[in-house]
């Protein structure tokens, strides 16, 4: 893959899915279609894509929530799914963690953090599940019962319980969606540092592209049931293979160009590409990669739009002649440039020509 | 799961595929001269009026009371609330012998004011006899209808330039209409169903009918073929109440929280509305204590009368308990396959348990019969028969609170529990039965109390000379002795009663 950047020692997969599909009753569209992904050992992974695309369901197939119509899952070596062999979710050592936390709620914080730890006399069992609150910060609330706790603290509970059996993989269904914006951050950082420390391999299902890229080792853009594209958070962002893919991770101005090798000709003037392209190319630029050069030479555009968001500015322009195109261009905090200005842009860096995939996904493009 | 399941609800279908064939035993001309004598005719007018006459004074007691309870600035309301329910817990055929008590040359009235007045009987006797214990069932559809209305709709109403009397009558009523039927279904099934009413009052309903034909033991044929019209003419109301709800919306379509509802001041009106509460509280209420207190302080009961009642406690309760036990433990597979399994399969036999709860209990006993002499003679005249047909009867009304809970019970708690590696019963025993232990308790309390007072299953199922306090009540009633009666029916009275407010408070304490 193009935009992937490969880890230095990438050791062998724990999570191996192989041409998974999951259909829902008699529905001609797929959940999942024909899906493969590897997972390594200790990686975060971030599932992404719009609602209803299939990821939830891809991650309640691995849990073994949903049996697969077709294909195979392996976890650390062993085929938990196949077309012969089914293992019930009790018996994958996963971890699983609720968009809505499904804490017991008749179970204090301590008796949920050890109710899935199953060997050792109860005192030991409830001395582990201690050790784990001490890791996720809860020792004092080990008392109290779930509706005691704000969001964010249930949330740890649920992410506490999932790691206390010590599972081979930890799956994250948009965990973070219920904590308020102010919360989510910091929640976010913390998760991930326990999840780092103690080396878990983690899957997470989010819909939210900054809490992918914040969070992610690699991302998996996930599309109508199939991948879109899958790997580190700057090489998706900075590489996108598809239209799709450049227009979801942030905003982009996508350009039609003609490529000529290594550089294409665009109503913005000859652009640099990132890798050789031929004929007729869809270019994605993102918005900082554009500035305006008020003095110097390039297309001319006005300005129709002008948004502070405080540490930045985002122009929405149009380019003056012949072609209707619409620019977003973004600046720092500090443009003098306004509303009905005519000037000049320039393209900073090389575009990312963009692969079409007409015949994989034409009915839902429209 | 699955399988538990779909054993409780087949066993509804069963003595009923019995009753037919046992009705239609004979050739089918026989069938047919049978069906199409004109005593079948004269039952079924006198049903459907019965039916007719008790919905009638049901309404007229139940709506303006429901509306006065939440609409009006009548004081204690909510003790009016609560007084107006009571009557729920008592049995239409001790409310038939506080009626009967009132006439007569020994009766009440006679007593107070010298003139004999005839003992209440026959049908104007059955629809009050009806009418006084059923009523709640409406009172409280209505009430939680008015409750539930969005006082903006008829604000919005009289702006559009509608009289406060074309508000009742295009915006109200029509959103009354659903919490009408189904009180008004209610009421049917319970008139239908009714046996001890209907034979004290001695007025030839079908049950009655049924049970007169069955006992007189020549024709046992026309008793089955009675009991399948029956069940038949529930069948069809059930169905007609269906069609007749339709499929139309009625919950608010709106977002955004619905204000309170606004109270209407009596003012000139007020003495009347008293009048009203207090005429329908007393007849309801005040008729059943007082008579069955004045027997017991009249005729005061022998210790030995005392201790019979006892005996006849420990009787009932022994097949009440056992049948409440099994009803829940049935009672949870079917619910947990209604809320949480969605397949066809799942609704029918859900449809299955309720069909128990409308079988008109004497049609059921005699399916019973029937089926037990066909395949297990040795279970005929047990309390084993006996347990079985409670539990096929009372089966919905113990899935109802059971499947609510679980409808709340999030399923990803069972999940979470499966992902830490608990295998599906376990889950469900660990995590989701904690949080429905309640309304399991009470539904199983629920069918030990509607078991405790049961009347017409006991009544043809039970061996031989076990008298539960039911069948006490009513064969001394029947015979006209009605001081003797007194106390085995203020038994069942206390015991339902008592019942009643624990579950009210318990439910109340959630």
């Amino acid at each position: 893959m193009d935009g992937e950047v490969t880890l230095p020692h990438r050791p062998k997969p724990v999570l191996e899915l192989r041409a998974v599909s999951k259909r829902y009753g008699r529905s001609d569209h797929a959940a999942v279609e024909q899906l493969d992904l590897d997972v390594a050992s200790g990686e975060i992974l971030c599932l992404l894509g719009p609602s209803g695309c299939g990821k939830t369901t891809l991650l309640r197939l691995i849990a073994g929530f949903e049996m697969p119509d077709a294909g195979s899952v392996r976890i650390a070596g062993r085929t938990v799914a196949d077309a012969g062999t089914w293992v019930e979710p009790e018996n994958r050592r996963l971890g699983f963690v609720f968009q809505d936390y499904a804490l017991f709620p008749h179970l204090t914080v301590r008796q949920n953090v050890a109710f899935g730890l199953r060997e050792g006399t109860k005192v030991a069992r409830l001395a582990q599940a201690d050790a784990v609150l001490d890791l996720v910060g809860l020792t004092i609330f080990a008392g109290r019962y779930p509706h005691q706790l704000s969001g964010g603290q249930q949330q740890r509970v649920a992410l506490a319980r999932a790691l206390a059996p010590a599972p081979t993989v930890i799956l994250l269904d948009e965990p973070f969606s219920n904590l308020d914006a102010a919360l989510r951050g910091s929640t976010r950082a913390e998760v991930r540092q326990i999840l780092k420390r103690t080396g878990t391999t983690a899957i997470l299902v989010t819909h939210d592209q900054e809490e992918a890229m914040t969070f992610a080792d690699r991302i998996a853009l996930m599309r109508s049931g199939r991948l879109e594209q899958v790997g580190t958070p700057e090489g998706v962002y900075g590489r996108p293979e598809t239209a799709f893919v450049a227009s979801f991770l942030g905003r982009t101005n996508l350009i039609r160009g003609d490529g000529q090798g290594s550089a294409a000709r665009t109503p913005l003037g000859d652009l640099a590409l990132t890798r050789p392209a031929h004929g007729q190319v869809m270019l994605s630029v993102r918005p900082e990669a554009i500035a305006f050069s008020p003095n110097g030479s390039g297309a001319e555009v006005r300005v129709l739009q002008r948004e502070f968001k405080g540490h930045d500015l985002t122009y929405t322009c149009q380019l003056s002649d012949g072609e209707r195109l619409r620019l977003i261009v973004q600046t720092g905090p500090e443009c003098s440039v306004q509303v009905g200005d005519v000037l000049p842009v320039h393209v900073r860096g090389a575009a990312v020509p963009l692969e079409s995939r007409s015949g994989q996904h034409a009915a839902k493009r429209a | 799961m699955l399988i538990p399941a779909i054993v409780a609800g087949i066993g509804t279908l069963v003595p009923i595929v019995y009753l037919a064939l046992r009705a239609f035993d004979g050739d089918l001309a026989t069938v047919q001269r049978l069906v199409l004598r004109e005593r079948t005719w004269t039952l079924l007018v006198n049903t459907l009026s019965l039916t007719g006459g008790v919905l009638a004074l049901t309404t007229v007691m139940a709506v303006p009371l429901a509306w006065l309870t939440v609409r009006s600035d009548l004081p204690w309301r909510r003790w009016v609330t609560i007084l107006s329910v009571v009557p729920l817990a008592i049995p239409g055929y001790v409310v038939a012998y506080a009626l009967i008590s009132l006439g007569g040359s020994n009766g009440f009235v006679t007593q107070l004011t010298g003139t004999i007045v005839p003992r209440p009987s026959g049908y104007w006797g059955a629809v009050a006899a009806l009418a006084l214990y059923t009523y709640p069932y409406l009172f409280l559809n209505v009430r939680a209808a008015l409750l539930g209305l969005d006082p903006s709709l008829e604000e919005s109403a009289r702006s559009l330039g509608h009289s406060s009397r074309a508000v009742v009558t295009r915006v109200i009523l029509p959103q009354l209409r659903p919490a009408l039927l189904a009180g008004w279904l209610v009421i049917s099934l319970y008139v239908l169903g009714d046996f001890g009413v209907v034979a004290l009052m001695r007025f030839e309903a079908f049950s009655y009918a049924i049970y007169l034909q069955y006992s007189s033991a020549f024709d046992r044929t026309y008793a089955a073929l009675l009991s399948l019209l029956l069940l038949g003419l529930t069948l069809l109301i059930v169905a007609t109440e269906g069609r007749l709800l339709g499929r139309r919306r009625y919950a608010r379509t709106g977002s955004g929280s619905q204000r309170a509802v606004v109270i209407t001041k009596l003012k000139g009106w007020a003495p009347l509305a008293y009048a009203y509460v207090a005429l329908v509280l007393l007849a309801a209420l005040g008729l059943p204590f007082l008579v069955l207190g004045s027997w017991i302080l009249l005729a005061p009961p022998s210790l030995a009368a005392w201790q019979s009642v006892g005996e006849a406690f420990v009787r009932t309760a022994s097949v009440a308990a056992p049948a409440a036990i099994v009803t829940a433990l049935a009672a949870m597979p079917i619910a947990y396959l209604a809320a949480r399994v969605r397949l066809r399969g799942s609704r029918v036999i859900e449809r299955l348990a309720y069909l128990g709860y409308a079988i008109p209990p004497v049609s059921l006993a005699l399916a019973l019969v029937f089926f037990s002499l066909r395949t297990v003679p040795w279970l005929y005249q047990t309390t084993t028969i006996l347990i079985v047909a409670y539990v096929i009867s009372f089966l919905a009304l113990a899935i109802g609170p059971i499947r609510s809970a679980l409808m709340q019970v999030p399923p990803r708690l069972e999940e979470a529990a499966r992902s830490l590696g608990r295998v599906p019963f376990v889950a469900f025993f660990q995590t989701t039965f904690p949080l429905i232990r309640r309304p399991v308790i009470a539904g199983t309390a629920l069918v030990l109390m509607v078991a405790m007072k049961e009347l017409p299953l006991t009544f043809l199922l039970a061996p031989t000379g076990f008298t539960t306090l039911a069948v006490r009540v009513f064969t001394r009633t029947s015979e006209g002795m009605m001081a003797e009666a007194a106390p085995f029916a203020l038994a069942i009275v206390l015991f339902s009663s008592l019942f009643v407010g624990l579950l009210v408070s318990y439910e109340g304490r959630r």
